[in-house]
């Protein structure tokens, strides 16, 4: 009999948790960002349904890469590149939304394990904590690294809206978008979406060309200054 | 109006970069040098990576010296001889040059060594050329004159037919090396290097200076674009065109001004601006920067 009742109660526990993440829906728009010619940055906006109670936490994150954090040291006069810290699987883009400050309505573990905040990001935590804290400061000096500027905006009808802003110097690639329902300091639904920034037309076309025959591009590059020069030189003739 | 620069991976707004370009152009035409020595620092100041500038730079020049070579070709004032040998020095000081970018990024080094070479260049040429222009008002004697500069006797002595000098090959390959050093490693053509090199060491007639100087420049700088292509790949074909553009309308408005200046005065300016553009590079590296981390892509 207690068997019994302890699989129902089993049955009702997954069903339960199977319409709280059904209730958690996420779509995008645009459906996807180009990049090329005349861009001065762009906005994009996560949209669903989430439940009415507890908070939201909206992720863009961008594909990772290594990068070096060199730290500036004074030798004889001037103050040049001194020692320096690797950091790599790293996002090149984050940027976070959350209805109320992470830390507060999440355990620094569960923001870890979920790569939740900037300081989650890091595998190296061997002490270089100023690298870490400087990559931080400088890519968000970049414009790289941000709080969305207003939080997610959720409605009594539950449904929910996540802005981005997307700044004109955004890297390309695949990037992921993840809406996280926090109630009671657990994470109850969450739902991840994939997206791609790519660079269209003749920024595409460039970049593909630099990386797969550079010595080609390198005649397109000479040809085409070659070409506005001769025309400056027909139409403005030096005297 | 922003721009997306493909390789610089970022938008710039367009009629900055226009307004630099024609700023850069005007220099151009008030004192007849490429300017370059103007526009990478000020490329840097806005933003764009130093490889990227230095890059893109040498790019744009390919078409400014393409319009002056054309010019003083038609005039017949270009020593063709004279322009490819100096030529063969400037490739492998810019083969030797691009290898040394390529090292420089990787240790991210590449900005503070860019910078410390053009304040040590522009800092001396600023300075003698202020020093210059100020005794030319005092006392006439103390003028240069061509063939001035000694130079010592080498072997491989060759007739250059169109100037009707005779001289060492080895003279003009290596001032030709050290144009296409300052090419690869600072974008910077050399003009301001080459004209008196060839007036006042080779002797050269000053009628033919300027339009060998910009075919040696037309040849290195091209040479330039591939290595950078090929080694860094850090060459913005839609930076150097906007600059291209900006810096031919430039060029127009600078001539006509320099018609209006006396030459002493032009060469004061010019002095004082390439002094204080040494001078603000010297003070960003020698003093203590406010964000004492850089941060480099792998």
């Amino acid at each position: 009999m207690m068997l019994r009742w302890f699989f129902s109660f089993l049955l009702f526990c997954c069903f339960a948790a199977s319409l709280s993440a059904a209730t958690l829906t996420a779509d995008v728009a645009p459906k996807q960002l180009s990049i090329g010619g005349i861009f001065g940055g762009a906005s994009l906006t996560v949209f669903g349904r989430s439940p009415t109670e507890g908070d939201l936490i909206g992720l863009l994150q961008g594909p990772e890469g290594s990068f070096v954090v060199h730290k500036k040291e004074k030798q004889l006069v001037f103050w040049i590149n001194g020692p320096s810290k690797k950091l790599s699987s790293v996002p090149r883009f984050y940027q976070i939304a959350a209805t109320t400050h992470p830390d507060t309505i999440l355990d620094a573990d569960k923001q870890t394990e979920h790569r939740i905040g900037m300081n989650s990001l890091f595998v190296e935590n061997d002490g270089t904590n100023k690298y870490t804290d400087a990559f931080v400061r400088l890519k968000t000096k970049m414009g790289h690294y941000a709080v969305t500027q207003a939080p997610p905006e959720k409605r009594d009808d539950g449904s929910y809206r996540i802005d981005f802003t997307i700044p004109s110097n955004i890297p390309t690639g695949e990037y992921t978008i993840r809406v996280f329902h926090i109630e009671n300091n657990n994470i109850t639904a969450s739902i991840e979406k994939n997206y791609t920034i790519a660079e269209t037309g003749f920024a595409q076309g460039i970049g593909e060309l630099i990386r797969g025959n550079s010595l080609l591009f390198s005649f397109f590059a000479i040809a085409s200054a070659l070409v506005l020069g001769l025309l400056g030189a027909m139409l403005m003739p030096r005297r | 109006m922003d721009i997306y620069l493909p390789i610089a991976g970022i938008s710039v707004n367009l009629l900055e970069l226009l307004g630099l370009g024609a700023l850069v152009g005007i220099v151009s035409g008030m004192f007849g040098v490429g300017g370059g020595f103007v526009m990478t620092p000020l490329l840097i100041f806005m933003g764009i990576p130093p490889a990227v500038a230095v890059a893109s730079q040498a790019n744009q020049m390919v078409g400014t010296s393409l319009s002056g070579t054309l010019a003083y070709l038609q005039r017949g004032e270009v020593d063709m001889k004279m322009g490819f040998t100096l030529f063969l020095g400037g490739m492998a000081g810019t083969t030797l040059g691009g290898f040394g970018m390529m090292v420089l990024r990787r240790t991210g080094d590449a900005s503070a060594v860019i910078n410390f070479l053009l304040i040590l260049l522009l800092g001396s040429i600023g300075g003698f050329m202020l020093f210059e222009s100020l005794s030319r008002n005092k006392n006439a004697s103390t003028v240069l004159k061509t063939g001035d500069w000694k130079l010592p006797p080498l072997p491989f002595i060759s007739y250059f037919p169109e100037s009707h000098l005779s001289m060492s090959l080895l003279v003009p390959t290596a001032v030709g090396f050290f144009s296409g050093l300052l090419v690869a490693l600072l974008g910077v053509g050399g003009s301001f290097f080459l004209v008196p090199v060839m007036i006042y060491a080779f002797g050269m007639n000053p009628l033919l200076v300027n339009g060998t100087s910009f075919l040696t420049i037309l040849l290195t700088t091209s040479f330039s674009t591939v290595l950078h292509a090929i080694l860094n790949k850090t060459v913005d074909p839609v930076l150097a065109l906007v600059l291209l553009l900006g810096s031919l309308l430039g060029t127009q408005l600078g001539t006509r001004m320099a018609l209006r200046l006396p030459h002493e005065i032009s060469r004061f300016i010019m002095g004082a601006m390439l002094s204080f553009i040494a001078l603000t590079l010297a003070y960003q590296l020698m003093h203590e920067p406010e964000e004492l981390f850089t941060l480099m892509n792998l």
